[in-house]
This record gives C-alpha cells, structure tokens and sequence, in this order.
C-alpha cells in the first residue's frame, strides 16, 4: 500500500460522514485533506484560550449592564423625544407673535391693542374652541396663531 | 413570631433558590458548548474570513454571545449548534462586507495583514495561494467549500449553516 492510498483511506474514514463527499475521488480528497491541513488557525494555546474565554466574559457582562440600563435609556429617549415634540404642539403665546420679521419696526398704539386682542383670541381659542369655530366660521379657518400673523401681515401692508 | 417571619420567607428562599440552580445549569450548558465548540467555531471563522485572526476571535465571540441570549430558546444541542453555525457564517459574510466597504473608503487596514498571523499553521506561501483561490469564489461556493472540505460539515449541516436548506417534497 502507497503512502497516496494510506493518505487517501484515512481522509475517506473522515469524510465517510455525507454521500456527497464520498463522491469526492481519492485524488480529490488527498487535496482536500492537504488543503484543510495547510489552511486553518494554529489551534489556541492554555493562555489564548483563557484570554478567548475572558474576552467573551467581558462581552456577555457589558451586555448584561446594558440590559439593566436599558429601562433608563429608553425613558431618557421617551423624555427627550417629548422635549422636542412639544415646541411643535404648544400653542404659541401671544408676544412670541412679535418675534415674526414682519413686525413693524415702530411699534405704535394700534399695535399694541393688536396685542391685547390677540391675548383675548388665544384665551378664547384655548376656553372657548366652540366660539372660536363660529367665528372663523368652520373647518376652512385658519387656526388662531396663524391668523394673528396673517391680521399682522395684512395690515402692515 | 419566629415561626411565622420562617413561613413567610421559605416561599421566597424557595424562589430564589431555585432561580439560583436555573442560572447554575444555564452556566454549565454554556460552558459545555463553550468548550466542544470554542475551537471550530475559530477556526471556521477564520477559514470564512481569509485567515484574519483577530476578526476570526471578534466573530466567534459575538456568536457565542448570541448563543449565551438564546441558550434559554433552545432545549436540545443540536438545534443550538445549527443556530449557531448559522448566525457564526452570517456575521463573518457581515464582517467581510464590512471590510470591502471599508477598504474601498479607507484603503486596507494595517492591523489586518492579508496573509493572516505567522503563528497560523502550514506554508505561508501556499496559505496565500489557497486564500487567492477562495477569494475568486462567490460567496455560497466560498461557504459550501469552507463548511464541508475543510471544516468536515455534511452537506446538510452546510445548508442549514448558509441557510440555504432545500424545500422538502
């Protein structure tokens, strides 16, 4: 027996395991054999196996302190989300209406009774919705933070 | 009042007892799974991923994190093991990903040779041929060769790692 057909039994005890490999020819599988043999990590020595096993300690406890953090976490994205969405909800008060560029640079009388009637529109808008709708007379209105920049708008032009 | 403070604390030390000798065996199921597979689990990925040695370490352990979340999922071995191979194959396809896009950004990484570690075995001229030749395959021929010639799965085992399983009929 040569030492190709000692090489090629031993392989073929090893991959006796599925019928396709077994349809791998002796040439083929003394390749295969060299192959596997030539390519593959040295195996790990006592003090790299304790360093593999230390580092994925390492990773299953840092994931462990994330899952107990993970509650504070969400409820710090829940708190900032809100923080950012309620600019967006909250009704404008009456003097942020000046903060638009239009606004005249004078600010004379009939601008400040504006005012005025636009805090009596905001309370009235917020107390009294159904009164608010009669007047802009249905669903087509403008809401009332935009009206009171259109009322700007249109009579400083 | 001794006897009653007993009574009302036996039901909780029962409790945590018992969550202790859960968590026990849950360790040893790991540690078992740990040991038959910490090696071929390494190697596989470092076979899948040209002979990168510390991104062949960084994949395996993240497999077996995932499989130490899952433990509780699964009852018996071979399913884990399956699952296993199957999440190992795709993050080390995720990680070679990763790398091209990289590189082709960033050029090659200098803590990445190429030719893997001098401590890998065989001829160092022959790995980097059999590493060219793996290369030039696609990424299913790559995986197929790797898991069932060099690696010793069965066919089977492959498809379900690659999770390419064929339909029943």
């Amino acid at each position: 027996m040569t030492d190709l057909d000692r090489k090629s039994q031993s392989v073929d005890r090893q991959d006796a395991v599925s019928v396709d490999r077994q349809s791998v020819d002796r040439k083929d599988a003394v390749l295969v054999h060299r192959l596997r043999e030539s390519y593959g990590p040295a195996p790990l020595s006592p003090a790299e196996r304790a360093a593999f096993d230390s580092g994925l300690r390492a990773r299953i406890e840092s994931g462990q302190r994330l899952f107990w953090l993970a509650p504070g976490l969400a409820a710090v994205a829940v708190l900032a989300a809100a923080v950012l969405w309620l600019p967006n909800v909250w009704r404008p008060f009456p003097g942020d209406v000046a903060l638009v560029p239009e606004v005249p640079a004078v600010e004379s009388s009939a601008s400040v009774g504006r005012g005025e009637a636009a805090w009596v529109e905001w309370e009235e808008s917020i107390f009294f919705p159904q009164l608010e709708s009669a007047r802009a007379g249905g669903s087509e209105a403008l809401p009332g933070d935009y009206r009171a920049i259109a009322s700007l708008i249109l009579e400083s032009s | 009042m001794e006897g009653a403070a007993v009574l009302g604390s036996s039901p909780a030390i029962q409790d945590r007892d018992r969550e202790r000798e859960r968590e026990r065996e849950r360790e040893e199921r790991f540690e078992a799974f740990l040991a038959s597979h910490r090696e071929r689990a390494r190697s596989l990925a470092w076979r899948l991923l040209g002979g990168d040695a510390a991104a062949a370490e960084d994949v395996a352990q993240e497999a077996f994190l995932r499989a130490w979340r899952s433990l509780d999922r699964f009852r018996g071995e071979a399913r884990l093991e399956t699952w296993f191979y199957r999440i190992l194959v795709r993050q080390a396809h995720n990680h070679r990903r990763w790398r091209a896009v990289r590189e082709r950004f960033a050029g090659p990484s200098p803590d990445e040779p190429p030719g893997g570690e001098p401590a890998d075995r065989g001829d160092p001229a022959l790995r980097r041929r059999i590493e060219a030749a793996l290369a030039g395959l696609s990424r299913g021929q790559r995986e197929a060769f790797v898991l069932v010639h060099l690696e010793g799965f069965t066919v089977r085992e492959a498809a379900e790692a690659t999770g390419d399983v064929p339909r029943e009929r």
